[in-house]
């Protein structure tokens, strides 16, 4: 146990000796604070129009000013990174899981189930992810849940391939064998003795595809086949600010949602290279 | 070699196929049905019940369905895409427009983030922990994490309407139709498209020459009195490349329809845009031919990359034999 905790601390240590990560950590964390902490920081309602306010300059009662339809920005970017980051977690943690399950299975049991994964694995990968999912969410409808589920759907294989290489190697472990001789059952060597072990590429992993989750979010909302237009996220703030002339006269439309999505990915992948670089063993 | 190379073509028939089905019995599932998307409208406009239902039987549209997936997939391969539901155009015609557009701004795209790519990644492994390289690190990060059309309207607002150096956006300039002007409308789509291409190939490069610049047979060559440049390019890069040319081979699906969102910030008519139409107006025949396109030629990206790999690394050729 004691020699567990060394190395964990160690890690952490390693962590964040690493100034980039550190920052990025601090960032993704002000970010996911005040996103959460909306309402204690605007009193103003991110939906509601006023088209008398319309296109108000930045003031003390409008901190950023108001977009074409007198909706506060300020409020906007909070509510909408609630929605945006919560795709981005929610995907990348639901895609991880299918990949772990999955790799978990190619690589315990081999045979059959392994190349039947691997030749599924395969066939989903020809298949652009951003054209299947522009047309699944056209026929299904532009919901919050049906955009996690493709996204889920279309981007387990990595992950996979990364689990079942780990699970193989550790396969080769005496302690496997140990168990096996104990009668303790596959499903419980699989996911309480082994996946422990491989759990720390998955978090790697898990970090850094949020930030491809929350910029998948993005350009799909761009070009409006994300999330439905009512709900704000920070790709749809973007979208409805991608005419020619609020480009010209109000760049704040567009500026601020774009900061803030480059900030949050920006962070996402910076903590998530220093994670990769404090896990690695070889070092 | 010979031998892989025709193993693998072999491999790549059953997974073009299942591609196929699967886009094909997709179709068949979502709304539209088969006489309007295989026949063409200005002829069936013109035609009686009966006569349809005749074309029908003679285009074999009444066959159980496995039947009309050969029908089809033969079809294809003579260049019969079917038509599209809203304009009712021919969908090879359509390509035929469109295709052009979108291999122009891919191949300037890909062109100028593997020559940057490329040369960025070997300055910055040769010139590992200096400045420069931590500089370029951070900048290749900051380059994967801004969205690529932030970045497309940032260079609008910048030199289309403050500096007025290029226009914001379209394929051509019918006042200035010279090749310089079509260039002034590439350059920006180009560039906003291979940034992130850029930051990607820098890093990739970076860590496959660091991966082989600590090995022995460097420290040979150095030994022998080789000049420097030598030992990087023809010992590093020859044998730390692979990985980078699987990475560049796979860009080159992009080709068909990778550029959907450059493509509609600056206005430009290619592939993409047409597919953006063709979702957004339930348009399932274009969707999926296009859907089609790309992933199959993705599936020959893979099929080249094993090729090239084999021609790069004898074990992997000899291994297979």
């Amino acid at each position: 146990m004691r020699k567990k905790s060394s190395i964990a601390s160690r890690r952490m240590q390693k962590l964040f000796s690493n100034k980039l990560a550190a920052v990025g950590m601090v960032v993704i964390v002000i970010m996911i604070l005040m996103c959460a902490c909306a309402p204690l920081l605007t009193s103003a309602d991110p939906s509601k129009l006023d088209t008398a306010q319309k296109f108000l300059p930045p003031s003390a009662e409008h901190l950023l000013g108001t977009d074409q339809l007198g909706r506060d920005l300020f409020a906007r970017i909070l509510y909408g990174g609630r929605v945006s980051i919560a795709i981005g977690l929610v995907s990348a943690i639901a895609a991880n899981m299918l990949g772990v399950v999955l790799g978990c299975i190619a690589g315990y049991f081999g045979g059959k189930a392994d190349s039947l994964l691997l030749y599924l694995a395969e066939f989903f990968s020809c298949f652009p992810q951003t054209l299947v999912v522009m047309i699944v969410m056209c026929f299904l409808g532009q919901s919050v849940f049906w955009l996690i589920t493709i996204f889920a759907v279309t981007g387990w294989m990595g992950t996979m391939r990364m689990v079942r290489s780990k699970i193989l190697s550790l396969k080769q472990e005496p302690y496997v064998d140990s168990c096996r001789v104990n009668g303790i059952g596959g499903m419980s060597i699989m996911f309480r003795h082994m996946l422990p072990n491989a759990l720390g590429v998955v978090i790697v992993n898990i970090t850094l595809s949020i930030s491809g989750y929350v910029l998948s979010e993005a350009g799909l909302s761009f070009l409006g086949l994300g999330v439905s237009p009512s709900i704000p996220t920070w790709g749809n703030m973007l979208n409805a600010a991608k005419n020619l002339t609020y480009m010209i006269n109000n760049p704040l439309l567009w500026l601020v949602p774009g900061v803030a999505i480059s900030l949050f990915v920006l962070g996402c992948n910076f903590f998530g290279d220093g994670l990769r670089d404090a896990m690695d063993v070889t070092q | 070699m010979f031998k892989y190379f025709l193993k693998r073509l072999l491999v790549l028939i059953p997974k073009l196929l299942l591609i196929s089905a699967a886009v094909f019995f997709a179709m068949e599932l979502m709304p539209g049905d088969a006489v309007t998307r295989s026949i063409d409208p200005e002829l069936l406009a013109t035609l009686q019940p009966e006569q349809i239902e005749a074309l029908k039987e003679a285009k074999g549209l009444n066959n159980p369905a496995y039947i009309r997936y050969f029908s089809w997939l033969a079809g294809i391969f003579q260049g019969d895409f079917g038509y599209s539901l809203t304009s009712g155009t021919s969908i090879a015609k359509l390509i035929a427009v469109r295709l052009p557009a979108t291999l122009e701004l891919a191949v300037f795209g890909l062109l100028i983030s593997t020559v940057f790519g490329i040369l960025l990644g070997f300055v910055t492994a040769i010139h590992k922990n200096t400045p420069l390289d931590y500089s370029c690190t951070v900048l290749g990060m900051v380059g994967i994490s801004i969205p690529e059309f932030f970045f497309g309207m940032l260079f609008i607002l910048l030199f289309a309407i403050q500096l007025q150096w290029l226009p914001t956006g379209g394929r051509f300039d019918l006042e200035n139709p010279t090749f310089w002007g079509h260039m002034k409308h590439m350059l920006l789509p180009s560039v906003s498209l291979a940034i992130t291409l850029i930051a990607t190939l820098m890093r990739y490069t970076r860590s496959c020459m660091l991966d082989v610049m600590g090995k022995d047979y460097i420290k040979t060559a150095r030994a022998k009195g080789l000049r420097e440049n030598t030992v990087y390019i023809r010992h590093c890069f020859r044998n730390g490349c692979a990985p980078v040319m699987i990475l560049l081979i796979g860009r080159l699906s992009m080709l068909i329809a990778g550029t959907t969102i450059i493509e509609t910030i600056y206005n430009y008519p290619g592939m993409g845009s047409m597919f953006l139409g063709a979702v957004s107006s339930s348009d399932t025949p274009v969707a999926m031919m296009v859907l089609l396109l790309t992933s199959a030629t993705t599936l020959v990206c893979t099929f080249l990359a094993d090729i090239v790999i084999a021609v790069l690394d004898p074990r992997i050729r000899f291994g297979e034999e």
